[in-house]
């Protein structure tokens, strides 16, 4: 038991609400260290200081007070970035107008979200904490670092990350809005419609103030137009300043958003699900286009009915920049298993492999100069693996935020929480189901539809 | 035009049809075939009588004829070098939704949850779909068998155990059919369950009730039915049930929590019935109590989260090992249709954490077999036995293996499905991108 | 007689009384003079207690001290025993404020939207032009309810969703809207509650309106001056919600910002931060967390006085031990139920460290300088003394708590020149105790609300007789049928109501209710209504149906409520009654 109290108190020592975001120094022993980007380098050591990889190498020496872990017969990988994920945040969609871009999903982080300590047991450091599907033009999402344990929702926030909104098409904004709400869009061509249209907004928005600050300049008194956060985000859009991602599965939808995005001169975009990606990863890759897909969800809807386990190959191996997430509170515990799928639905090397869930969604996320890697100078956000990560005997031993540990199964408690209910008597069961997905907050009666 | 051409323009039409097909339709484009094949220069993995080095098996009229390292060749035998394989037994999943649903948001495509709590002469075998596009999806990873059953209220009907090949339901069956019952829980339905505790506690009580008030009736129903008086009126449920009450069918009882476990064993006890526990996603609480009452445990999925907040993690990953561990017969199932191909993988994750190689690959072989009381016929690798079995380059349960020949009721079934047919065509799609048609540049 | 027995009257005809409840009476003033002859007074927190007189005159307080002379008119009241201290000023709350919503459940229509798709402001949830005027109902019954708690001032909100609108402070005592509304729309009412099947409905639409109206709230702000001050300027195209949150944008009226829990705090915090606005956070019950945030005086603190419910306790007077939960019962060896309960100790330990970490709430705020009000809002008024008397006793002193009750609120709403303590010239606002205020045996005797005198009895009231309950059972008894008009079609089917005077039991049949017969919950039968709930299972939701339905000899008609769904018409006809 006093286990328990022992992590727990580590813990909140570097908590207090509004601390500064803690970052430590370590030194990882004699691991294999999969770089990711240069290669395996065997009984490797890796030194951290100040929440960054200092050097790499053999026989390093650090000062005497820096914890060291020993990884001798382990596996040091970067730490795992999931590109498409609802877990650390309390409000999913705002599921009330096909077009939210204004709204941020940053804003409602959630710190004591048991899923982000049962993530960093997965080897995951990183989140791309995603608006749902609910609307054509869903809201921002945020990418995060899970510092569990650090009590300030503004600590999770990943400085320096892209900006990035959640754009959907297919049958998710056309049974909440068409069906649900009896509004456009109710078919795949009416998607196409709200989209433009609020492109066009964007376009007339940013038209209407650059005219005010023309006039300005003469009169000083002239009028502003209404602030609009809607339309000045699509303007963003338009000025590069955003990645989308979007949430699509069929292969016309794709074409369809790639064809508008031309028109609006749009080039920053992931794909997001993309489960026909592979039949147009020829069109993807010409567009620059990323992809962000399962290792092998498909059939739970009809427009997964022809999916294929293959497609992060396919897509690989047409050039495609392609990642696997996860979507879900329960698969973010296993990525490194997800990844090692693709070694079964087509042959990709490891480094291809592990690239599905480290350094390729960074890129997706414009964080691949920080994480994603293990390279001196990069962010120390490290997973260490019994057994090859890519093997199913892969056991995560250790996870490092910034050089902070945050996961370590020879201390692992049971009870993680964080914010404990002073009401709940006794501890409550909920089955297996893990709830996040990409309809939460629709108020309507669908589940496992992501 | 010669054969190889014919077999040619057969498979483009066909790659051609795929988008259009849907579940009725099979999309075989290879037949599977029947006949004498020696499997030579193998390693075998019998399950039940260790590893074998450089051995043969011959499979014939569907059955397994030989094993060893010392095996003549029949003269008819279609031989099959298998250097640097392995032939495991092909793998059982024992709980699933293959066959009886084929789209998860569509109601119309789903047969498993009839309306109402008590009907138990709902038969899974019914509504089986021999061509579902799930079903090559789901073999080809070395999954040949699978308990395939219906869900919903107390009594929602029996399972029917399929292996995944045949023509109809009934070249499928595999011989075996449990009594499906969801024993009453006492724990939330989901995380959006806002029930109180009282009410929680209300409701359960009155499903117990319910559950007893029916037994009951099937007792009263089944001395009728056996007195001299003659047959007792008509009534598909009460007659469904009788077997399980005179102990000669086997139920699934699907619980839980702890507490629900535990009721469900004194249930088991005080009706004197043959049951096997399904779920038991906290086993590890109570296993010690499912060993002393020797009734054995199909649990999963083992990749499922923690059933409470103050659970570990990997909670579920370790209680298959847990409970194997404290003496219980376990087996594994994925409780998934589409992805019943996981049945390795969820076996993997379960050795990994605990219950290690031997006894996660006896989970999904031999084990489920003896439950389901047909170990004479499956699950090992033995003369005498169904052929069902697979080659593969090694350990089935590390994705980095490819399975390349499956064999079902003797059957050898190509390693093809609509999945691999879709890789084959737009691995290097031709045309590629046609420049005119470029978006976003229109 | 000016006042009549009013809430006297209300008491008696309602058949839920417990025993000893006092009696309010609100004595007839024949002079508009009082006398308090030698009380023990406690002037202001922490202020030694000090005998003396206290004359009050048309509703101030005229002279205070030992030597205070009577004046002739003056009606007097022998307080040897008896102890006085400034009354009551509750900083947040809905006291006197009718909720619109609960009472027309049944015009609850859907939202319409403009060609953008968005509803209209009412619709939305943001009506910041809201004043409290046009919701107050000077005969509300939580009026006496919270003044015989010993409140005389309140600053309440009206109802609503993210802006309800303007706060205003009004005085517990009175029958006329005027004159109760002391100070109006002194402040703005924000909380995270979304709109019902509009936008903004989450907590993130909420953040994203709240940056948009702020924005072209300042925008309007500065544009008026231009508007006013040059001659060609085209008229500005805000809307009235825009222009009400003016004052909010210039930081002349704070933002009571409704936050109870640690995450709802710490956002309407990032939102203050991020907009500027002056912010109260309001009915706070875990705001220990962000001690320092108040510490340093950029924001204002009202505590709610609710604190969680032990179920734990409860569980433990269970006559039945083993019930409460039966994880641990006949496991096969003894050592599986070692580990079981060690792991419920756990539980149980981290469980109570975050009862005692609300308990301790006010007392660690009290204790690391941070001032605070307290709030009564959604407060049982059973538990505000019980849980003001935890809070004493987990490490609040009662100096602070009567600060939290008076001073502080009178400074927080910029009244304590007028109130908060007992002192010449002031309101004449007094509580008066027959023991010191927080003691275990104190009643409230008298009330002193701007003057006016409410005395209160203890009164033992006779138990109801079963009688009542009689009749109630014979009201539904029988089978009935219903019909329910939901928009897409009629739902029918049969109730069943049987059992005995005490114990009525339902059930009901349905279409959609599967299973057959279910049992109904919560039957409530008052006069000639019965009102009941009973749970269906939609699709994996839990949703809860609420009936409300009026009993006239052997049929029935009112409404069900379906969840965020809307509220439909039932009729029901009896066709079966046992003899």
């Amino acid at each position: 038991m006093n286990k328990i109290f022992i992590l727990l108190a580590f813990l909140f020592l570097s908590a207090g609400i509004y601390a500064q975001v803690p970052k430590g120094d370590l030194l990882i022993r004699n691991g294999t260290v999969l770089t990711i980007t240069n290669g395996v380098l065997e009984e490797t050591d890796i030194l951290v200081t100040d929440g960054k990889i200092k050097r790499i190498g053999k026989n390093i020496k650090a000062p005497s007070d820096v914890r060291e872990i020993d990884a001798t017969g382990q596996y040091v990988m970067p730490g795992i970035v999931d590109a498409h994920s609802h877990i650390a945040i309390d409000a999913v969609n705002e599921a009330t107008n096909p077009v939210t871009s204004e709204v941020k999903v940053g804003d409602s982080v959630d710190p004591f979200d048991l899923s982000i300590y049962r993530a960093l047991a997965g080897g995951v450091t990183t989140i791309h904490a995603m608006h749902g599907s609910a609307n054509a033009i869903g809201g921002q999402c945020q990418t995060l670092k899970l510092r569990y344990g650090v009590m300030d929702p503004s600590s999770f926030i990943f400085e320096g990350a892209s900006r990035t909104i959640k754009f959907a098409l297919g049958e998710n904004p056309m049974r909440v809005h068409g069906e649900g709400r009896g509004v456009q869009p109710r078919t795949r061509m009416g998607v196409e419609r709200v989209i433009r249209d609020a492109f066009q907004k964007g376009v007339d928005y940013k038209k209407a103030w650059a005219t005010y600050e023309e006039k300005k300049k003469k009169n000083p008194s002239a009028t502003p137009p209404l602030y609009n956060e809607r339309y000045q985000t699509m303007a963003d859009i338009i000025d590069g300043k955003i990645i989308i991602q979007c949430h699509s599965y069929r292969a016309d939808e794709i074409l369809m958003l790639m064809r508008v995005l031309g028109d609006f001169g749009v080039n920053r975009i992931t794909f997001q699900h993309v489960n026909e990606g592979f039949k147009v990863a020829p069109e993807l890759a010409q567009f620059g286009a990323m992809a962000s897909v399962f290792a092998d969800w498909w059939a739970y809807k009809f427009e997964v009915y022809y999916s294929t386990a293959y497609n992060a190959t396919i897509l690989t191996r047409n050039g495609v920049v392609t990642s696997i997430n996860s979507d879900s509170g329960e698969l973010i515990r296993h990525l490194f298993h997800e990844a090692s799928k693709t070694q079964r639905y087509g042959d990709l090397s490891d480094d291809e492999a592990l690239s599905l869930i480290t350094i390729n969604p960074a890129k997706q996320l414009g964080i691949d100069d920080k994480v994603g890697s293990i390279e001196v100078g990069k962010d120390a956000d490290l997973a260490i693996f019994k057994n090859h990560p890519l093997s199913i005997y892969a056991v995560p031993q250790v996870t490092v935020v910034d050089g902070i540990v945050r996961f370590d199964l020879a201390t692992d408690p049971a009870d993680m929480r964080i914010y404990i209910d002073a009401e709940e008597a006794s501890p409550s069961f909920y089955g297996q189901e893990a709830v996040e997905g990409c309809l939460i907050d629709t108020d309507l009666m669908f589940s496992h539809q992501h | 035009m010669t054969s190889d051409m014919k077999k040619y323009i057969l498979i483009f039409f066909c790659s051609l049809l795929i988008p259009f097909i849907t579940g009725i339709n099979a999309q075989q484009v290879e037949k599977s075939t029947f006949g004498t094949v020696a499997l030579t220069n193998a390693t075998v993995e019998t399950v039940t009588n260790g590893t074998l080095q450089n051995a043969t098996v011959i499979i014939r009229d569907g059955y397994i004829q030989d094993v060893g390292t010392n095996v003549t060749i029949p003269t008819d035998a279609k031989v099959i070098d298998c250097k640097g394989l392995t032939i495991y037994p092909g793998m059982v999943d024992s709980g699933t939704k293959v066959g009886i649903q084929e789209i998860g948001s569509m109601s119309l495509t789903q047969d498993h949850d009839e309306i109402g709590e008590i009907t138990p002469d709902m038969d899974a075998l019914t509504a089986v779909n021999p061509n579902s596009v799930l079903i090559p999806v789901t073999r080809i990873s070395g999954v040949t068998t699978v308990i395939t059953y219906p869900s919903g209220g107390l009594f929602p009907g029996t399972g029917a155990l399929i292996n995944l090949q045949g023509y109809t339901p009934e070249q499928m069956y595999a011989g075996f059919k449990p009594m499906i019952i969801n024993f009453p829980s006492s724990g939330k339905r989901g995380r959006w369950d806002r029930r109180s505790d009282e009410e929680i506690k209300k409701d359960g009580e009155k499903a117990v009730k319910k559950l007893n008030d029916v037994w009951e009736r099937v007792g009263t129903y089944a001395s009728i039915d056996s007195s001299t008086m003659g047959k007792a009126d008509y009534n598909p449920e009460m007659a469904a049930l009788v077997p399980v009450y005179r102990g000669e069918m086997t139920a699934f009882i699907e619980a839980n929590k702890s507490s629900d476990i535990l009721a469900a064993l004194k249930w088991i006890k005080e009706n004197k019935i043959k049951a096997v526990l399904t779920g038991v996603a906290e086993g590890w609480r109570v296993a010690d109590s499912i060993a002393l009452a020797s009734i054995p445990v199909i649990t999963g999925p083992v990749l499922g989260m923690p059933s409470r907040d103050t659970d570990p993690y990997d909670q579920a990953y370790k209680n298959a090992g847990l409970m194997q561990k404290a003496g219980v017969k376990v087996a594994l199932r994925t409780d998934d249709a589409e992805n019943s191909r996981n049945l390795p993988f969820n076996a993997g994750f379960a050795a990994a954490y605990g219950m290690g190689k031997e006894e996660a690959l006896k989970a999904v072989t031999i084990v489920p077999a003896e439950i389901f009381g047909i170990a004479d016929e499956v699950g090992s690798i033995e003369r005498g036995k169904k052929a069902n079995l697979f080659v593969s380059t090694g350990d089935p349960f590390e994705p980095s293996t490819a399975i390349k020949h499956l064999f079902i009721n003797g059957w050898n079934v190509p390693i093809e499905s609509r999945q691999t047919l879709l890789y084959d065509e737009f691995l290097n799609r031709d045309p590629g991108v046609t420049p005119k048609a470029v978006p976003g540049k229109s | 007689m000016r006042k009549l027995l009013l809430l006297t009257g209300f008491v008696l005809s309602t058949v839920l009384v417990a025993f000893g409840q006092p009696i309010e009476e609100n004595l007839p003033q024949i002079t508009g003079c009082i006398a308090l002859q030698n009380a023990t007074i406690v002037a202001a927190p922490g202020q030694k207690p000090t005998k003396g007189t206290v004359i009050i005159r048309d509703g101030l307080i005229i002279e205070i001290g030992a030597g205070a002379k009577i004046p002739t008119d003056a009606y007097r009241i022998k307080a040897d025993s008896l102890f006085v201290y400034p009354a009551f000023i509750d900083a947040f709350s809905y006291t006197g404020v009718k909720n619109p919503e609960a009472d027309n459940q049944q015009d609850r229509s859907r939202p319409s939207f403009d060609e953008e798709g968005n509803p209209s402001l009412e619709d939305a949830g943001i009506t910041p032009f809201t004043t409290v005027r046009s919701s107050f109902d000077p005969k509300d019954k939580s009026i006496a309810e919270w003044r015989e708690q010993g409140f005389a001032i309140a600053h309440v909100v009206p109802y609503g969703r993210m802006i309800p609108g303007m706060g205003s402070v009004i005085v517990l005592s009175g029958e006329e809207t005027d004159r109760m509304l002391w100070k109006e729309n002194v402040s703005m009412f924000g909380q995270w509650t979304g709109a019902r099947g509009a936008y903004p409905q989450t907590l993130i639409g909420i953040i994203a309106k709240w940056r948009e109206l702020y924005q072209n709230a300042s925008q309007l702000a500065a544009h008026q001056t231009l508007y006013k001050n040059e001659a060609l300027v085209s008229r500005p195209n805000y809307n009235r919600a825009h222009e009400a949150l003016i004052p909010v944008v210039k930081r002349e009226m704070p933002v009571y910002f409704k936050a109870e829990g640690v995450k709802n705090i710490s956002r309407a915090i990032e939102l203050q931060k991020d907009l500027g606005m002056k912010m109260v956070i309001s009915s706070a019950e875990e705001a220990w967390y962000f001690k320092d945030k108040f510490a340093a005086g950029d924001l204002s603190l009202v505590l709610s006085i609710k604190l969680p419910e032990d179920k734990t306790e409860k569980s433990k007077s269970d006559k039945d031990p083993k019930a409460a939960d039966t994880d641990s019962t006949e496991t096969a060896d003894s050592t599986k139920i070692v580990i079981i309960d060690l792991e419920k100790e756990a539980f149980e330990k981290r469980r109570a460290k975050s009862m005692l970490e609300h308990r301790q709430q006010a007392g660690t705020l009290a204790k690391d300088g941070v001032k605070f009000s307290f709030s009564t809002m959604d407060l049982k008024k059973a538990d505000f003394m019980k849980n003001i008397k935890l809070m004493l006793a987990n490490g609040l002193d009662t100096t602070a708590a009567f600060a939290a009750l008076t001073t502080q609120p009178a400074k927080l709403l910029g009244i304590d020149k007028y109130c908060g303590t007992v002192e010449k010239g002031k309101m004449a606002n007094l509580i008066v105790t027959t023991q010191p205020m927080f003691d275990e045996e104190a009643t409230i005797q008298y009330m002193i609300v701007e003057g006016a005198l409410y005395k209160y009895e203890i009164k033992e009231k006779k138990k109801s007789s079963g009688k009542e309950n009689l009749t109630s059972l014979s009201l539904v008894e029988g089978t009935w049928t219903y019909a329910i008009d939901s928009p897409d079609q009629k739902r029918e089917g049969t109730f069943n109501f049987k059992g005995s005077d005490n114990n009525i039991e339902g059930t009901i049949t349905g279409e959609d209710m599967t299973g057959g017969n279910e049992e109904l919950e919560d039957i409530v039968i008052d006069g000639k209504t019965i009102s009941f709930t009973f749970d269906i299972e939609l699709g994996g939701q839990m949703i809860t149906l609420e009936f409300d339905l009026k009993v006239d000899g052997d049929t029935m008609d009112g409404s069900v409520a379906v969840g965020e769904f809307g509220s439909f018409k039932v009729t029901g006809q009896r066709t079966d009654k046992p003899e």
